[in-house]
């Protein structure tokens, strides 16, 4: 059980807390901070449950309620195929998150928090050539490419003719280009002021020379038990 | 970022410090376990590496041959003092391999 107490006074940068099932069917939910400074909540699942009958748009009413409980910024349902690479340089990064640096891409159901649809206009949103877009409880929007996250897999050209179309339809500056200096079209986050203070807190504290050290002993050996599934959550947040 | 477990990916996490600057501020205690899993998990991968965790030892070490190795300083290195992930890699899965063989049994 999540304590909400635990939640609120965690230190920004010092949470992660993975909650994992392997049977019947393969669930992970991962609750943390990310490098950019911002709590993120991954909830992964296998892709076999996913197929089966109407799963997919359960799973999407799942994270809209989701949704009304986090009120996030910016949320997400992909599958794996969707991850590409940002153009063809070698020094460009492929496509991660960081909202700083533009949204990521389009996905199969894309979360717009209420300061992305002010930056781009309700009537933008809502007129977007995309297979679904709704309206949410707190001035954000969600929309869906096509009726089925496996659409990129059983039509892949269609599928990313229709992000592109989307992503033109937005504008390709409010998108992540993996360059570091390109302009990039952001809205005004609502937690900004809130990450500065935290982050000139995390600033001003002294440098813990050996933090390694302070570690229980405990701790290391859970670590060590649990490696595999702490590096994976590296890999989730990055 | 395509975290694949693969020693190019920790080219893209050195690619990923040195864009954002954020070197120091990003060290918690959490994170350093994070990413020295994943620096445990590629080296391992790729080495065979053990762990090595004596009574007498404050933090987990990995032992390869002869040599033993921690993953978790060299993360602090790396958050701290800019030092490369993908270095250390080829160091370890290169440059000390060789430096056994030519020692003599």
């Amino acid at each position: 059980m999540i304590s909400s107490e635990k939640w609120r006074d965690e230190q920004t940068g010092r949470a992660i807390w993975v909650f994992e099932r392997k049977y019947p069917d393969g669930l992970a939910v991962i609750i943390g901070d990310n490098m950019s400074g911002y709590r993120t909540v991954h909830v992964f699942v296998h892709r076999d449950y996913l197929a089966v009958d109407d799963r997919n748009k359960e799973f999407f009413q799942l994270l809209k309620e989701l949704y009304r409980l986090l009120r996030p910024m910016y949320g997400n349902i992909l599958v794996r195929e969707m991850f590409r690479q940002v153009g063809p340089h070698p020094r460009q990064r492929p496509s991660g998150m960081n909202l700083q640096w533009g949204l990521p891409d389009v996905f199969w159901a894309n979360f717009l928090g209420p300061e992305y649809v002010e930056m781009f206009g309700s009537e933008k949103v809502f007129s977007l050539p995309c297979y679904e877009a709704e309206r949410l409880h707190d001035g954000g929007a969600v929309f869906l490419v096509s009726s089925s996250p496996f659409d990129c897999l059983t039509d892949p050209q269609g599928f990313d003719q229709r992000r592109l179309d989307i992503t033109r339809h937005l504008g390709a500056e409010a998108f992540d280009t993996g360059y570091d200096n390109s302009p990039v079209k952001v809205p005004k986050f609502r937690y900004e002021e809130e990450r500065k203070v935290e982050e000139q807190r995390r600033l001003a504290t002294p440098h813990e020379k050996d933090i390694l050290a302070r570690v229980p002993r405990k701790e290391w050996q859970d670590w060590i038990e649990n490696n595999q599934t702490i590096a994976l959550a590296l890999v989730s947040e990055m | 970022m395509n975290l694949d477990f693969s020693p190019k990916s920790l080219g893209e996490l050195d690619l990923y410090f040195e864009k954002s600057g954020e070197k120091g501020n990003e060290e918690s205690i959490d994170f350093v376990k994070k990413l020295g899993a994943y620096l445990t998990q590629v080296v391992t991968k790729k080495t065979g590496g053990v762990w090595s965790f004596p009574e007498d030892e404050d933090i987990p070490s990995i032992r390869i041959g002869g040599v033993f190795l921690t993953p978790l300083a060299r993360v602090l290195k790396v958050l701290n003092e800019g030092e490369k992930l993908g270095q250390w890699y080829r160091v370890v899965t290169d440059t000390i391999p060789r430096l056994q063989a030519r020692r003599p049994d």
